[in-house]
């Protein structure tokens, strides 16, 4: 599969394929397409003021809008990008909110390369294997690191989703070619 | 003495005030700009000259309703300049945060220990 026929790829029958117990729960929102700080916006305001609708708790909302956020602004920097046509690259992502009675469900996915694979393997896992205090200690750290370096301070995001959830991370990589995948990254809010 | 920065809010962006003649700097609302460090680059620059010159006692007042974690490193940046300040000049930080916003509380608490500054927690 070529980058330029992954446009017509769709998420949505991967993630029923792959995760379909994610499809459980009730959807509070699905969205699949360009990802692009304009969509971010859209997506996560939405979501905000729908919940805030609710009788969600204000922190709960805050942290799914903190965690979609992040998710968002993550597929918007570092997905692969397609050709939507010849000279027009775009980063396209799924994003799922749904509940249940005990818990909000966060479900990202996107396309990522070899390299990224090694990168957020490393990453996540570290994260999963770290308690909270650790992870105030991996924050403090990655913010000293971020303040030397432009770039620096990379995985900032996934430490904060970790810290916020309070729950590990949970992802998955299913391959599609040699080199590229569908990343899923999974995130439970416990209400 | 440096001269007044203000930036309005936006539904992405937060409001900056820096008026040093009135002893107000204060930085408030949502932040997660498209692009972080190119919306905090004037707001650095413009305290770095501040910092050469600064008034006795700069009380610096956070209330973020919330910030995105690329701005968590442009909030670092700003603290280490007020740090700086701090050497030969008062710095004060006023960081408030919603009641009911545990997680906004533990932010600020994160920069205090990461930071050698004087932090006033503020509760509404």
């Amino acid at each position: 599969m070529a980058v330029e026929t992954l446009n017509n790829l769709s998420f949505l029958t991967l993630l029923k394929k792959f995760e379909p117990a994610i499809f459980l729960y009730n959807t509070i929102l699905y969205y699949e397409g360009e990802v692009n700080h304009e969509i971010t916006k859209a997506l996560t305001f939405t979501t905000e003021k729908h919940l805030g609708k609710t009788n969600a708790k204000h922190i709960i909302q805050k942290k799914i809008f903190n965690v979609m956020v992040e998710c968002l602004q993550n597929i918007d920097k570092y997905a692969v990008e397609f050709a939507i046509s010849e000279n027009n690259l775009t980063r396209k992502g799924a994003i799922l909110v749904s509940e249940n009675k005990d818990a909000y469900y966060i479900v990202a996915g996107n396309i990522v390369n070899q390299k990224q694979i090694e990168i957020l393997t490393v990453v996540i896992n570290n994260l999963k294997l770290r308690k909270k205090e650790d992870l105030r200690f991996l924050y403090k750290k990655q913010l000293k690191n971020g303040m030397l370096s432009i770039k620096g301070g990379a995985g900032l995001g996934f430490i904060d989703i970790a810290r916020k959830t309070g729950n590990p991370l949970q992802f998955c990589f299913y391959p599609l070619n040699s080199d590229l995948s569908f990343f899923v990254l999974k995130i439970c809010i416990t209400k | 003495m440096t001269e007044t920065l203000i930036i309005e809010a936006k539904e992405d962006t937060p409001k900056i005030v820096f008026d040093p003649a009135n002893r107000l700097f204060q930085i408030s609302a949502s932040s997660l700009p498209e692009n972080a460090i190119g919306f905090y680059e004037p707001v650095i620059k413009w305290l770095n000259d501040y910092s050469v010159n600064p008034i006795d006692l700069t009380v610096f007042d956070f209330s973020f309703e919330y910030f995105n974690t690329a701005s968590a490193k442009q909030i670092a940046k700003i603290l280490l300049i007020l740090e700086n300040i701090a050497k030969e000049h008062e710095v004060v930080i006023n960081w408030h945060y919603k009641k009911e916003d545990s997680d906004m509380l533990s932010s600020g608490s994160r920069f205090s220990k990461l930071i050698d500054l004087n932090f006033n927690f503020v509760g509404y």
